[in-house]
């Protein structure tokens, strides 16, 4: 299972991390070394640095990061922001940076590309894009210099060139987008993803949940970069990861053991029980509410079939060992306070005890269509 | 000690921090005095097939790897560092391999899926190995356009699905160990493949 890739931004200013809105108005945000290690434990999947220091002096510190963080994580990272010349990137691949990328300075000489890929290899070349659609909305401009100059070149042309030239993954910034959390740009991505043979990472934009599966799940891109969500703690790589997971995005995911997955529920919360959803894999219709112990999860995670703790005879209870009517266990989803489960199952036979499919049959309806009196 | 045998190619640094974190001690050699003295090998690489071949003759080190390797030396080759390992590759131009795995490095064909296959890849396997010790089908991190064929099943530890394609991720036979990923920045879980490797004894 080939999986898409998460991976926090860390735009590094003067040795601290800070993020700006629409590139301009930067906030400081922290340690560039101990947010490292927070996304690492988290589940990145990799983590780009961008260098966005201005005065050449305080470059060094940016090697010093560079050594201390290659020292801590052990997922693939990139460097990038002033990498200027083959020296530079020797210098930052030297300090344990897997990957350099490189943006104004590939503009001005596309040589650089080739140097680097034939000295380093092509999976050591990000090129790095910012794209800014054209007035006339017919396509988007490369931009360089954060963002204040339009090079009048077009994004697609230039794709095409870089990757002829060896570059080895595409890092794609959407400036319309950047910084609004509207969500990424995905007719751009998609336009420049079906170029390439090499990934493409779709940034800018990103503002929730749903904006990482938007991306993925139309093949726009094959890993979703975002800086200021993650940084502010609006969301966390594993609550993204966890909800790519549940939508069916292929993600590389710790897979928990039973006890672990039952350990994060908070049964206390409700005098030892969990109220359990039970919905019907294939048509979506929730079929019944019950509850679960911590004994009966187990059994019911362990033997895939649905057990419950019956409130009324105060026992476990395994659905289907008296009717045959079986609850057969899809997945188990719990809900974003750990107190409630929804379980998708395929039913044997009929899941209410009065042989309907759904325990709710009794209406009261509300919809005009449907209304009790006409 | 673990001699990480440097012939010229590729970001060694990756694998020193990850020996490291796990609390051994390396030295980054091509002479072939400590290469004989270390008590585990490691054999990194990126770059083409046909240059990394070329390295390590010019270094002198082909003998003295196949050498110790015979004498059951713990040896762990890294995706071009496994690679060689093998009988030969068609990689830029035909070349001749180390041998001590048989089969052959091929270009990786999928019109389905993006070549090179690079990211995070789930491990499949049916048996348990030494090298999975502590492990429940981990990712890894892959990069490449190549990958093994006509190898022998019983070499073959675990593999990635890929587009249609099965890549082999993982071989061992014996004392000889061999990564298609990388498991210096596959993060836990490749810490604890590296782990596995290091407490093997000749």
């Amino acid at each position: 299972m080939h999986t898409k890739r998460i991976i926090p931004c860390l735009d590094v200013k003067d040795g601290q991390v800070v993020k700006g809105v629409n590139f301009v108005g930067l906030k400081e945000i922290g340690d560039p070394i101990a947010l490292a290690k927070q996304y690492y434990e988290q589940g990145a999947d990799e983590l780009v640095f961008l260098d966005i220091t201005a005065t050449h002096e305080v470059r060094n510190t940016m090697v010093d990061i560079v050594e201390a963080v290659a020292k801590e994580i052990h997922i693939p990272f990139t460097v990038g922001g002033g990498i200027k010349n083959v020296d530079d990137m020797k210098t930052m691949l030297r300090c344990g940076a897997d990957k350099v990328s490189l943006n104004s300075a590939a503009v001005k000489d596309p040589s650089l590309i080739q140097k680097g890929a034939e000295m380093f290899g092509s999976q050591c070349i990000v090129i790095a894009i910012d794209a800014k659609q054209r007035e006339t909305k017919d396509g988007w401009n490369v931009v360089i210099h954060g963002g204040r100059i339009d090079t009048g070149i077009d994004v697609l042309d230039w794709v095409k060139q870089v990757t002829k030239l060896g570059a080895g993954e595409i890092l794609l910034t959407s400036m319309d987008a950047d910084g609004t959390k509207q969500g990424f740009d995905i007719a751009l991505c998609k336009a420049v993803n079906d170029l390439i043979e090499v990934p493409l990472i779709a940034s800018g934009g990103c503002g929730a949940l749903s904006h990482f599966y938007d991306v993925f799940s139309q093949d726009a891109a094959d890993a979703a970069l975002a800086a200021s969500l993650f940084h502010y703690n609006d969301l966390s790589i594993h609550e993204v990861k966890q909800y790519l997971s549940y939508r069916g995005i292929a993600i590389r995911n710790h897979v928990p053991s039973i006890e672990e997955w039952i350990s994060r529920l908070d049964f206390d919360k409700q005098g030892g029980l969990i109220p359990v959803i039970v919905q019907d894999e294939q048509s979506d219709e929730v079929l019944m509410l019950a509850y679960m112990s911590k004994k009966s999860l187990q059994i019911t995670m362990e033997k895939g079939l649905a057990c419950y703790f019956s409130r009324s005879r105060n026992c476990l209870w395994l659905k289907g060992e008296t009717s045959n009517h079986f609850q057969h266990v899809k997945q188990l989803c719990m809900d974003c306070d750990h107190d409630t489960l929804l379980m998708r199952v395929e039913q044997d036979g009929a899941a209410c005890h009065t042989q309907a499919h759904s325990c709710f049959y009794t209406t009261y309806d509300f919809r005009e269509e449907n209304t009790n009196e006409k | 000690m673990i001699a990480i045998i440097d012939y010229g190619m590729g970001n060694l640094k990756s694998v020193v921090n990850a020996c490291h974190a796990l609390g051994h001690e390396v030295i980054i050699t091509a002479q072939k005095k400590r290469i004989q003295e270390a008590d585990h090998l490691i054999l990194p690489g990126v770059g083409a097939f046909p240059d990394c071949m070329e390295n390590l003759a010019a270094q002198g080190l082909i003998d003295v790897i196949k050498h110790e390797v015979q004498n059951n030396k713990p040896l762990l080759g890294i995706c071009l560092g496994m690679q060689v390992l093998f009988e030969q590759s068609d990689e830029v131009r035909p070349c001749a391999g180390l041998g001590l795995f048989k089969g052959k490095i091929t270009k990786m064909h999928d019109d389905t899926v993006k070549i090179p296959h690079i990211g995070w890849n789930r491990l499949e396997y049916k048996d348990s190995d030494p090298m999975l010790k502590g492990l429940n089908h981990p990712f890894v991190y892959y990069v490449h356009s190549y990958y093994a064929s006509g190898y022998e099943e019983s070499d073959l530890i675990a593999s990635s699905n890929y587009g249609s394609l099965q890549i082999p991720g993982a071989f061992r036979k014996n004392n000889l160990w061999a990564t298609q990923f990388h498991p210096e920045k596959s993060g836990n879980d490749g810490l604890t493949i590296l782990q596995n490797f290091l407490e093997t004894t000749q």
